[in-house]
């Protein structure tokens, strides 16, 4: 029952040494197979991925190829935006005046005269003034509410100038009112 | 015997001790050689994404290349490379005479023709265009003046109105004067 060895001291001592160097000399092989494994992994990866950048770059020199025989093409378009962006830049938010004078005029009641229209617009700020007739002042505030309507205005503000009733039963009045920045896109080209 | 054993095993243990190193070694180089392919991959993949959408671009533009031949001749009109004063009355009669209307005056701001020549100088052509003042007047019929403020707006050259005063010019006329100030530009 008893674990009892008769050999020497000695020999056991080196016996067991050199179990334990077999043993590690194992663990090490274990590790250099799995080591091996994992290289030729890898090296299998490796060689996939440099193929995959082999062909995109195949890939790309090619659309590259069809992009410098386009060269021109590209070259025409940027022209066109630079000139584009000047013209932009140039006209800035400036209103279209056909559009505002148009709606303005639209609106005139058949009993109101207008005598003068003067706008001027400069730096994102505009201002309008229209100095005219009409036979009452029903006609001037419902001229008023329509007004609010025409877009590219605002702030529109009445002063009766004179309320001297003429032979005619005229007022005189003036609207003043603010112009407001073109918020379209400005100068579109699709004007060309 | 013994001793040549343990030798033997002792220069094993070594040998696959440097191996495991070496394979190791190598393998963190794979690893290495890997990450920057697939950076590379990366890299690649995102500039053929950007040129297959330049190539599409292009391909598009291609197939309206009249059109944008087109674009540029009368874009390139609209800011011509001198100021052209003559061309440009030529240019602001024949828009009143399709509109019936009258042109009666032209002004032109000498003296910032002359300041933007000298800024111009130096400066490159990509900088904003050189600007021209210009007092017009034109008189004709409401409806005319309309007709032409749209016809200024899309012209050939480029104008940009800063004022614009109208004015009857008389209690049952039908005739009304126009006073614009505005702005045309060139490139030098």
């Amino acid at each position: 029952m008893y674990n009892v060895s008769l050999l020497p001291y000695e020999y056991r001592i080196l016996n067991k040494q050199a179990r334990k160097k077999d043993y590690i000399l194992l663990i090490a092989i274990a590790i250099m197979c799995l080591l091996l494994l994992a290289y030729f992994v890898l090296s299998i990866v490796s060689v996939g991925k440099h193929s995959e950048l082999k062909e995109l770059k195949a890939r790309n020199s090619e659309i590259e190829d069809q992009i410098a025989t386009l060269v021109n093409v590209e070259e025409l378009d940027n022209e066109v935006k630079k000139i584009n962006d000047k013209i932009k830049t140039a006209m800035g938010t400036t209103p279209k005046w056909a559009d505002i004078i148009t709606e303005i005029g639209n609106t005139v009641k058949p009993t109101t005269s207008i005598i003068s229209i003067k706008m001027d617009y400069n730096d994102e700020t505009g201002k309008c003034v229209i100095e005219g007739k009409a036979s009452n002042l029903d006609v001037i505030t419902e001229w008023l509410n329509e007004l609010e309507t025409v877009p590219g205005i605002d702030d529109i503000t009445l002063i009766i100038s004179d309320n001297s009733f003429t032979i005619k039963n005229y007022i005189s009045f003036e609207l003043n009112m603010n112009l407001l920045p073109n918020s379209e896109d400005s100068q579109e080209v699709a004007d060309l | 015997m013994n001793k040549n054993a343990i030798s033997r095993g002792g220069i094993l243990l070594i040998a696959s001790t440097i191996t495991i190193i070496l394979l190791l070694v190598l393998s963190v180089t794979k690893i290495s050689d890997i990450k920057k392919t697939v950076s590379e991959i990366d890299e690649v993949n995102s500039t053929l994404g950007i040129n297959e959408g330049r190539l599409k671009n292009l391909e598009d533009l291609n197939e309206n290349l009249d059109e944008l031949m087109d674009d540029f001749i009368v874009l390139s009109k609209k800011i011509p490379s001198s100021p052209d004063k003559n061309k440009l009355i030529g240019l602001l009669n024949q828009y009143a005479s399709e509109n019936d209307v009258l042109l009666s005056q032209v002004d032109f701001d000498e003296l910032n023709v002359e300041e933007s020549m000298e800024e111009s100088e130096g400066e490159s052509e990509n900088d904003t265009p050189n600007e021209l003042k210009v007092k017009l007047a034109f008189t004709g019929e409401y409806a005319s003046l309309i007709k032409l403020l749209k016809k200024l707006d899309n012209g050939e050259r480029l104008i940009r109105i800063d004022e614009i005063e109208i004015n009857s010019t008389g209690d049952f006329s039908r005739i009304v004067r126009a006073d614009i100030a505005a702005v045309v530009f060139y490139n030098k």
